[in-house]
């Protein structure tokens, strides 16, 4: 039985392809601009060099776009799964503002926000999340995050801290991240 | 413009200004009793609170404007058990009755006093508490350590202190102006509100500055609040003219109505440009991942 599921980044085999994140809009036929995966470049000068972080919801342990929003458009899955009942929203942002990694997205046409529900639909019917089947370097793992953790315990705070990423103890986000060109 | 989040930015001050306004009604009424026993002075406090009640629904309606589906609103209450913002959005939509209550008791049973200024008291404090609960909205946001942190609290209750008792300041010097009851005084307490408004308003501009030493979102926050043009306006309409009206006010008890028109409109923009710059303090670091 799945606790919770979560997503591992090895961002040592990514080149930036950002098939993941097109994957995901054809599969989710998401509206014009909105994006439920992106793939954030950084570059480096000493030593000269490029990384990618590819990273949509993380599904957190304590979803702060849940806390927030006002229409309990959020719930979490027995399986950690975080989704939104897309119906209800009210296109007031909170989420958005909340969120310590800009997962949920705007549409202003709509007027309504929405964000990765790691093809919960997909793995009801016992298959892979589209941007991890997509990706060609296989960068991108998901499953049980116990196990994921299990098999690569990459300490967040130090990568937060060279990638400047969000403190992940606001959120708690259901992620293993490999750093590229980890030379400690 | 959407980093500085007009509809929100309208909504927070002017429903601010209301609550300051009967706040400073409530101690004007009860430092000065003869506010509420003389027939001319009472007409001008009676309409006073029409003004207010208008002011904090119009405030309260722009809210609306900020929601990508407004047809939706009523869903806004839902989340009731977590979300601040549901709680806010309850608490201002009791804070309406309430006002509305205060203002047809101010209108109509003018001649119950105790009525008066308990109702005042009452509407004072859900006043207080709805903009407690404002605060709260963003204060949840443990993300952004601008808004995550007690200074929120402190800078909507300065908005509401210093435009509700330079509003009423103002009110009591165009009485005298008019009445050339030049020999008046404004009450102490008056010139003390507006006071106590500049004091916290300037720990929240100095917390910004101090924002400067702090590590990566917040200093992000502090420079694009330190160097927006909009702090200027801030600490000349706010902070300058704010210790003006209260000083001049201390040594010439009235004013032209159109002099106070004037100081009005800059200390309330100075408000609405301090509130620009709390939303675009965050916002502006949009996307932060
Ligand atoms: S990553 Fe953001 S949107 Fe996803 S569960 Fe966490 S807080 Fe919510
Ligand atoms: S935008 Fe929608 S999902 Fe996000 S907090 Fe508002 S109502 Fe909830």
């Amino acid at each position: 039985m799945v606790r919770q599921y979560g997503f591992l980044v090895d961002m040592r085999g990514c080149y930036g392809c950002k098939t993941c994140s097109m994957a995901c809009k054809s599969e989710n036929a998401t509206p014009t601009g909105v994006l439920w995966r992106r793939v954030r470049e950084f570059n480096f000068d000493d030593p000269n060099g490029m990384a990618f972080i590819s990273m949509s919801c993380n599904h957190c342990d304590d979803p702060q776009c849940m806390k927030v929003c006002p229409a309990d458009t959020y719930s979490k899955r027995p399986d950690g799964i975080v989704v939104q009942d897309h119906e209800k929203c009210i296109g007031c942002r909170m989420c958005i503002m909340a969120c310590p990694y800009n997962a949920p997205v705007f549409d202003p046409v709509e007027g309504k926000t929405s964000k990765c529900n790691l093809c919960a639909e997909r793995l009801d019917e016992g298959l892979k999340p589209r941007c991890v089947e997509s990706c060609p370097a296989g960068v991108l793992q998901f499953g049980d995050i116990d196990e994921l953790r299990k098999r690569y315990s990459a300490d967040l705070s130090r990568i937060e801290t060279r990638y400047k990423l969000p403190d992940h103890r606001i959120s708690h986000p259901n992620i293993v991240i490999i750093p590229a060109g980890d030379k400690e | 413009m959407s980093e500085y989040e007009l509809p929100l930015v309208f909504f927070t001050v002017l429903c601010q200004w209301a609550v300051g306004s009967i706040i400073a009604i409530t101690a004007l009424m009860t430092v000065q009793p003869v506010w509420l026993n003389e027939e001319t002075r009472f007409n001008r406090l009676r309409y006073m609170a029409l003004v207010i009640l208008v002011i904090n629904i119009v405030g309260s309606f722009l809210s609306l404007l900020h929601l990508g589906s407004p047809l939706g609103a009523y869903r806004a209450i839902l989340g009731l058990g977590h979300s601040w913002l549901s709680r806010e959005v309850v608490a201002f939509f009791l804070l309406n009755g309430v006002v509305f209550i205060w203002a047809v008791v101010m209108f109509r049973f003018n001649r119950n006093r105790s009525l008066v200024k308990s109702a005042s008291f009452v509407a004072s404090l859900a006043g207080i508490a709805a903009i407690l609960v404002s605060a709260q909205v963003y204060y949840q946001m443990a993300s952004h350590p601008m808004w995550h942190s007690l200074v929120t609290h402190l800078s909507f209750i300065a908005t509401a202190l210093l435009l509700g008792f330079v509003t009423i300041s103002l009110m009591v010097a165009v009485y005298h102006y008019r009445q050339q009851a030049q020999q008046s005084k404004i009450p102490g307490l008056m010139l003390t509100g507006i006071l106590l408004g500049v004091l916290l308003m300037l720990c929240v501009v100095l917390w910004y500055s101090h924002g400067l030493n702090g590590q990566g979102q917040m200093v992000g926050s502090a420079i694009a609040v330190l160097g927006s043009g909009l702090m200027g306006w801030l600490i000349f309409g706010g902070l300058i003219t704010g210790t003006g009206v209260a000083t001049y006010l201390y040594k010439q008890s009235s004013v032209s109505m159109a002099k106070a028109t004037l100081l009005m409109l800059v200390v309330l923009s100075a408000a609405v440009c301090g509130r620009m710059l709390f939303y675009s303090g965050v916002m502006s670091q949009s996307p932060w991942f």
